[in-house]
């Protein structure tokens, strides 16, 4: 049976099902009654807000100096310079666009707090680990863009927590954390589509591989 | 610029009249697509309804450089379907009873006629995978827009495609 010969002939019946005759009369009436009341939302003024958030982030910089700023790059929960790593990645995420940059902050930090067998300071790390990457997954997916990098990203950080947890002694908060980091990634089915898909992609119409990768158009 | 585009463009900048035509030109598509999911038509038309007006709404938000407008459409008609599943869901079993029973004789009489091979087809799919057989065979989108649609990656539905393919091929069979 050629199943896709069969799916194009219903095709047919497919179409043969309409709204009623009353809806496709009076549908559009009703509904422009109703888009007189109500108006086209206006695009939030994103380069309003960002040129606002540069400021921000420049008034930062000027009132706690740039050395500040940087030192606090390093900084792990608890230290004194936390608050301001937190904030100019608040601000530097809402500027740049970089949906993924708490995630790969938070890993670095539970890394860190491993080394240095800080274990409640770590706990608490990977449960905000988790937060971020449900918030960040659902952000990306709604925005439908970077999903592929994101995984890559998780995966990534899931590989350098293995390689962690064999140079430092059993830490639960660190398992957690590669539990967490896998759970970000997709279920193993969609994984193997993805792969396979990617494949499909890089075959031309003739099934043959692609020479070059322009003209996809993947989102 | 097609005229599709240039409808767009104009009701973008607010003319009502331009999104009559586009309202005209994908009425019955999107109708089909929700009823096919929610199978009541009385549902299925308001949903459409709530489709355009969603639409009209975030008009503002479209853009071409995005994707088509017909995946936009199906996208919000997706996500209104995936909204009302979720609270038919939290009702109980009685209400569900009596929505289905407010449905006259001859409305189901009517609704079984015109599905019956479609269902049959379609019964046999998960509510996503439904929806991927229903833009590409049935509304013949490209797999870039139903990517659009589903929010999933065009290879990947591609090989989902060849899989619900085999599935059916086997039910069918099996038959």
């Amino acid at each position: 049976m050629n199943i896709e010969q069969y799916l194009k002939n219903l095709k047919k019946e497919y179409q043969k099902l309409e709204p009623s005759q009353y809806f496709i009369e009076q549908g559009w009436p009703k509904l422009k009654d109703k888009i007189l009341e109500t108006e086209i939302k206006k695009l939030p003024r994103l380069r309003a807000t960002r040129a606002y958030l540069f400021l921000s982030l420049v008034l930062l910089i000027l009132l706690s100096g740039v050395g500040v700023v940087q030192a606090s790059q390093k900084s792990l929960p608890g230290e004194p310079l936390y608050p301001v790593k937190v904030l100019s990645e608040k601000v530097i995420t809402k500027v740049t666009g970089n949906k993924t940059l708490e995630v790969e902050n938070r890993a670095k930090e539970i890394i860190d707090l491993s080394k240095k067998e800080q274990e409640e300071k770590l706990k608490e790390t990977v449960e905000k680990y988790r937060e971020t990457i449900l918030k960040t997954k659902k952000e990306i997916e709604e925005r439908g863009k970077e999903e592929k990098l994101f995984k890559k990203k998780l995966k990534k950080q899931q590989e350098e927590f293995e390689k962690v947890i064999k140079e430092t002694r059993d830490l639960k908060g660190l398992e957690k954390a590669i539990e967490v980091s896998k759970k970000g990634q997709n279920g193993k089915e969609e994984e193997d589509d993805d792969k396979k898909g990617k494949d499909e992609d890089n075959k031309d119409e003739n099934g043959h591989q692609k020479e070059e990768e322009s003209g996809k158009s993947e989102g | 610029m097609d005229k599709l585009s240039e409808l767009v463009k104009k009701a973008q900048q607010g003319e009502k009249a331009s999104y009559g035509e586009i309202y005209n030109l994908f009425i019955k598509k999107i109708y089909r697509f929700i009823y096919y999911s929610v199978n009541e038509k009385q549902l299925a038309e308001d949903l459409t309804q709530n489709t355009f007006l969603k639409a009209w709404i975030s008009l503002g938000n479209f853009s071409f450089g995005k994707g088509t407008f017909q995946a936009y459409l199906f996208t919000i008609a997706r996500n209104l379907v995936i909204d009302y599943q979720r609270r038919k869901k939290e009702l109980s079993i009685d209400e569900n009873w009596d929505i289905s029973s407010a449905d006259n004789l001859e409305d189901q009489i009517e609704k079984e006629e015109e599905k019956e091979k479609v269902k049959m087809i379609l019964d046999n799919l998960e509510d996503d995978e439904r929806r991927l057989i229903i833009l590409r065979y049935f509304e013949e989108l490209e797999f870039e827009e139903i990517a659009q649609v589903l929010n999933k990656n065009s290879g990947t539905l591609r090989v989902r495609v060849h899989r619900i393919l085999k599935k059916l091929k086997d039910k069918l069979e099996e038959k």
